[in-house]
């Protein structure tokens, strides 16, 4: 059994149908990257895997449960967690409080505030400053460092380098290699193709709302790359 | 060991703890040295009605801060509060301290069932269905003249003595203020406290985004409806000292306008800070005695002072404090 399985999807906004038979699998401990340009369907993808889009057809399923019959907060404590697109870092909240936040599904596994501070160790440094009034990259650990507090089985990232300098986007993905290691399984929605490669194990290419490609990433070529990804 | 960057970025967006309580402790012990000083009893009147008025505010300030819902129905906990106290102690066998107990436990269980009904609206809609609400209690009292009185009102008959103290110590100026300073301070800290639990940031992450705070794996519906009972609770005490000074209620302590005298009273005294509505409180009710004293007009000189705390102030007089409190400290304003 996968823990993250769509199969067929549509999904939609209203009349306008974004997502048509999307398939795919996520396996435990697996790290899966979704590849496509922007308002090719991939934050409405993650937003069918929790249960916000509406679905028109198909049907997904996490850890063997239909995602449409979880409420929303409850998707968290079967283990799935998100940072979302543009990171939603709480206002007037510090470091530390963000993190707390984090810990809602009370599920037990290696993540603590410990042990988000030993992977991101700046936000030990930061614990009590404003999560708002940190740097674009240093927000962006704070969201995983909040979604990981969940222990979650699957970690879904919607574009984490967006709005990045490329050093950043460094350190983020030395950082994710790191988290990778320890099993946690990784869906990555990004455009960019160098975090992608660094990160994940298999991809799938969508483009139109469609999967126009998929495979591993040793079988990505340079040529598909240019057709469906900024690179 | 924290970097000199670090340390450079992160100081002067730490939120600190002890100089807020300091500060808090001092202002305190002046307002309970006050009646000792020779201060008039007139002022000292004032500063009375200030306090029960404060606490209202403070009720409202609370709601906006942790929740985001502007109600124009507070008087219904507050009127409500002393209503149910006027009625137990008229019909009921019960002790006065039982009722002056029960009367604020009633109202905030019934500001909790209220809330699962109030929490299916937001924005605008909230802030009509609980004008709706208290304006409904209102109308109540007033044409419910066998049990209510109607616009007559009702007095509140307490024994000679209540929770071993003399009924004069409440309805003196000078007591009644130590009374009710001491109530709005413990209220005040109280919820700076609960600001800074768990539960504090919750609601404040929930007023900033519900559905994020869903998958984050909370059920947003309860503490939310905790919040709207809490400040229905905390009205309900302004109305246990609103009756026990005044011995008397109206219609009046529900009408809408005094829900919106509440609501411009947290306004100008600002929201964001748990103190800042009780500020506006002193303020209010002492610009409105000076202008009240020098025109008939006074309901204009407050209208233009929400007009320029408004538009100069957006976070109040205590928003405007803090920020010079932090650049005085050379701390910036996040």
């Amino acid at each position: 059994m996968s823990l993250l399985e769509l199969e067929s999807v549509d999904a939609a906004y209203g009349k306008a149908k974004v997502l048509h038979g999307v398939s795919l699998k996520v396996e435990k401990g697996e790290r899966v990257a979704i590849l496509g340009r922007n308002g090719v369907g991939k934050t409405t993808l993650v937003n069918t895997c929790i249960g916000v889009a509406r679905l028109n057809g198909g049907q997904v399923s996490f850890g063997g449960k239909k995602v449409s019959t979880i409420r929303a907060f409850t998707a968290a404590r079967s283990g799935l967690a998100i940072v979302p697109q543009g990171r939603r870092i709480v206002p007037g909240l510090t470091v530390r409080e963000n993190l707390i936040l984090g810990s809602a599904p009370n599920r037990s596994g290696p993540w603590n505030q410990e042990a988000v501070f030993n992977l991101f160790p700046i936000l030990r440094e930061r614990a009590d400053t404003l999560g708002t009034a940190m740097s674009g990259g240093q927000q962006q650990m704070l969201a995983i460092g909040r979604a990981l507090m969940a222990n979650p089985d699957l970690l879904i990232l919607d574009e984490p380098s967006e709005g990045l300098a490329p050093v950043v986007v460094d350190e983020l993905g030395d950082a994710l290699v790191r988290l990778a290691q320890n099993g946690t399984s990784i869906l990555l929605i990004e455009q960019n193709f160098g975090l992608v490669h660094k990160i994940s194990e298999r991809y799938y290419v969508l483009s139109k709302g469609s999967v126009v490609e998929q495979g591993s990433m040793r079988g990505l070529s340079l040529e598909s790359l240019k057709k469906h990804v900024s690179v | 060991m924290s970097t000199p960057a670090a340390m450079a970025i992160s100081a002067p967006t730490q939120k600190k703890t002890a100089a807020p309580l300091i500060v808090a402790a001092v202002v305190a012990a002046i307002g309970f040295a006050l009646p000792s000083l020779g201060v008039p009893m007139t002022t000292l009147s004032l500063l009375a009605q200030a306090s029960i008025v404060g606490v209202l505010a403070t009720a409202v300030g609370f709601l906006v801060r942790q929740s985001g819902f502007v109600s124009f129905g507070h008087a219904a906990f507050y009127g409500g509060s002393a209503y149910l106290i006027a009625l137990l102690a008229a019909h009921s066998k019960l002790s006065a301290e039982i009722i002056l107990i029960a009367a604020p436990i009633i109202v905030l269980v019934a500001g909790f069932a209220l809330a699962f009904i109030m929490l299916r609206t937001s924005g605008v809609a909230y802030s009509m269905l609980s004008l709706a609400a208290a304006q409904a209690c209102f109308e109540l009292m007033m044409k419910w003249r066998s049990i209510a009185n109607g616009e007559d009102g009702l007095a509140i008959k307490l024994p000679r003595e209540v929770f071993g103290l003399p009924l004069s110590i409440f309805q003196r100026p000078d007591s009644m203020f130590m009374v009710s300073w001491a109530v709005l301070v413990v209220i005040v800290v109280c919820l700076w406290f609960l600001s800074r639990s768990h539960f504090g940031t919750l609601t404040l992450a929930i007023k900033n985004n519900e559905e994020r705070v869903r998958f984050l794996g909370y059920e947003t519906l309860l503490p939310r409806a905790i919040i709207i009972a809490l400040s229905a609770f905390i009205a309900a005490i302004g109305g246990v000292l609103f009756a026990l000074y005044n011995g008397f209620v109206t219609p009046m302590a529900l009408h809408w306008s005094l829900s919106g005298e509440a609501l411009v009273i947290a306004i100008i005294g600002g929201t964001r800070a748990a103190w800042g509505p009780a500020l506006g409180a002193f303020i209010f009710i002492f610009l409105r005695d000076i202008a009240g004293n020098n025109t008939t007009h006074w309901q204009g000189i407050v209208g233009i002072t929400l007009i320029v705390v408004t538009v100069l102030l957006p976070n109040g007089i205590s928003g405007a404090l803090v920020t010079l409190w932090n650049r005085a400290r050379g701390v910036s304003n996040v």
